[in-house]
């Protein structure tokens, strides 16, 4: 089966933007509205989850097409790959406190976190489920990743902007950006067929 | 007991009973979500080609729909011998086509009897709710019901568009077009 | 018997996971275009909840910290896949429309939150007044949004028509936008009203 540059510019576009991981398929919410405070935050949390998503929707992928399938040990999906991420989190952050101290102390609690991130262990899913291959999974692990991330500093950087504004007491924090998010996700519709 | 040698052994005891329970689980069930799986083809055949008592599925086996298949504006995904009682009366193809939101998946039954469509029924979509999902509703669905497969098929000529939803509807046409070429091409050979 | 109470209804309302806690969002908003899907996934929670709880709460005392977070993985996910396998099984259509979020359960936070905080800490029966209450806590919530977005987006309830035949479905509560709305404005409100009561 041969994948045109075409066929992979299509996987970055419907990933990253026309099926947006959070604000067009619900995943991922938690960090998204727990970081999105300031954009250093969220840009931080973005390229972290960026690369255990990448990290882990290729060894999950591996496992999947080399020993579940083969082995017919396809019921232990779940644990297995919610294993690996949790793996693989405990790498970076070991990785990190050893060679880049500053950012790790700067992610502090929220490092561990990413283990729940619900939209890694989804990619994982979507990785194998979509009949994927290897360069086709790291695209479109590296795509979700992207529309995460910009959807989270968009966010984060309208909140920066809000804390000056006059929102309504019992607004105030989640709620406002809540409201902001049903905002951003009705732009994001506008671009559903943007691919012919 | 050494605290390293605790550790390994707690998690490894933890592993097995987790994975002995669910292989047991797996075993029960897997028999009911077999047939089940079965039964959504057998019943979808069914509703689109009412007076067909079984299906035979022919060549290739039925692939899911995949990612090479996702990006292209037509696609024969499984076809299928329609009988009645022994006698084959004609054939129903499971087809993918691009629509606005997505791969469009619909069932097209021809009856190679009467050379007409039998009709045509939609599966799966992503389109937009309140527009293009309409390609679902009765009364699009209708328009090709019992349709002589001479008919041009064209879009606001002989099929009506759904207002709003262009791109949806041509989508479904491509589809007949695609399995009405499909079959010129067996006939020809 | 009052601790159960307590902690039961601090589930629900107190320290209710969605909306104070902020946790569990994900499914909260995916699933609740139909109210049947709601009651189905708040279900699914209740069962992985309570069952992990119990579970985690009873070898608590055996688990030794280091390998706690795993072995918390390897309990709730085998209550999630035996849900998902159960549900492929004998409730096929919901299966197919709740889609990716069945096995999502096992990342679902309240789970993982709990079991850190309240069962790996405390005895049997408390842990699972927490679980049942924070269950019940999700699935009202849930099942609010729910209500809503069906009546609102498909005119019916349950499946059941509620509003006349005329009545243009308003498409913006059965997308995105729509429950993000709804959940904002939910959070306002109760901060608006707890706050009301703390007075």
């Amino acid at each position: 089966m041969s994948v045109t540059f075409v066929d992979l510019f299509k996987i970055i576009i419907s990933a990253a933007f026309i099926e947006n991981i959070l604000l067009a398929r619900y995943i991922g919410l938690c960090p998204y509205i727990g970081m999105s405070t300031n954009i250093s935050n969220s840009l931080g949390m973005g390229m972290a989850v960026a690369f255990v998503m990448v990290l882990s929707s290729i060894v999950t992928w591996g496992l999947w097409n080399y020993i579940f399938i083969p082995l017919r040990l396809e019921y232990l999906r779940i644990m297995v790959f919610i294993l690996v991420i949790a793996v693989l989190v405990q790498l970076v952050e070991i990785l990190l406190k050893k060679n880049l101290p500053n950012l790790y102390r700067a992610m502090g609690i929220y490092l561990p976190l990413i283990t729940t991130n619900c939209a890694i262990l989804a990619v994982t899913f979507f990785g194998v489920d979509y009949n994927y291959n290897l360069l086709q999974v790291v695209i479109y692990s590296i795509s979700v990743a992207l529309g995460f991330t910009v959807a989270t500093v968009l966010l984060a950087g309208i909140r920066e902007k809000l804390r000056y504004a006059k929102v309504p007491n019992f607004y105030r924090g989640y709620p406002m950006a809540f409201i902001v998010t049903a905002l951003l996700a009705i732009a994001f519709i506008g671009f559903k067929g943007l691919i012919k | 007991m050494k605290p390293q040698l605790k550790i390994s052994l707690t998690l490894a005891v933890v592993c097995a009973i987790a994975a002995a329970s669910l292989a047991a689980v797996n075993q029960v069930t897997q028999k009911a979500i077999a047939i089940n799986s079965l039964k959504e083809l057998e019943d979808s055949l069914k509703i689109v080609y009412p007076i067909a008592d079984r299906f035979e599925l022919e060549g290739a086996s039925d692939r899911e729909v995949s990612s090479e298949t996702e990006n292209q504006g037509f696609t024969i995904i499984a076809q299928y011998q329609a009988y009645q009682g022994d006698q084959k009366i004609g054939k129903v193809y499971r087809v993918g086509s691009k629509g606005y939101g997505g791969q469009i998946v619909l069932l097209i039954a021809i009856s190679t009897q009467t050379s007409t469509m039998v009709g045509m029924r939609v599966l799966e979509h992503q389109e937009t709710p309140g527009l293009g999902s309409e390609i679902t509703s009765m009364n699009f669905q209708e328009q090709f019901q019992n349709k002589p497969l001479t008919d041009s098929f064209e879009l606001n000529r002989d099929i009506q568009a759904l207002s709003g939803a262009t791109i949806s509807s041509r989508a479904v046409i491509r589809a007949c077009q695609g399995v009405l070429s499909e079959l010129g091409k067996e006939a020809g050979q | 018997m009052k601790q159960f109470w307590f902690y039961f209804k601090n589930g629900i309302i107190g320290e209710n996971p969605v909306l104070r806690l902020m946790i569990g969002l994900c499914s909260v908003l995916a699933v609740s275009v139909k109210v049947e899907n709601c009651l189905a996934m708040g279900a699914a929670v209740i069962f992985v909840l309570t069952c992990s709880s119990i579970v985690i709460s009873l070898l608590r005392k055996g688990i030794p910290d280091q390998v706690r977070i795993p072995i918390f993985i390897v309990v709730i996910s085998t209550f999630t896949t035996i849900v998902d396998l159960v549900m492929k099984a004998y409730l096929p259509p919901l299966s197919k429309a709740m889609g990716v979020f069945i096995p999502l359960i096992v990342v679902n936070c309240i789970i993982m939150a709990r079991a850190e905080a309240f069962a790996s800490r405390k005895p049997l029966l408390p842990s699972i007044a927490d679980a049942l209450g924070m269950g019940i806590g999700y699935t009202l919530v849930i099942t609010a949004i729910g209500v809503v977005r069906e009546l609102f987006g498909y005119g019916s309830i349950l499946s059941v028509p509620i509003l006349p035949e005329t009545y243009q479905n308003m498409m913006f509560m059965i997308l995105p936008p729509g429950a993000f709305l709804l959940i904002g404005i939910y959070i306002g409100v109760l901060n608006h009203v707890s706050r009301r009561t703390n007075k």
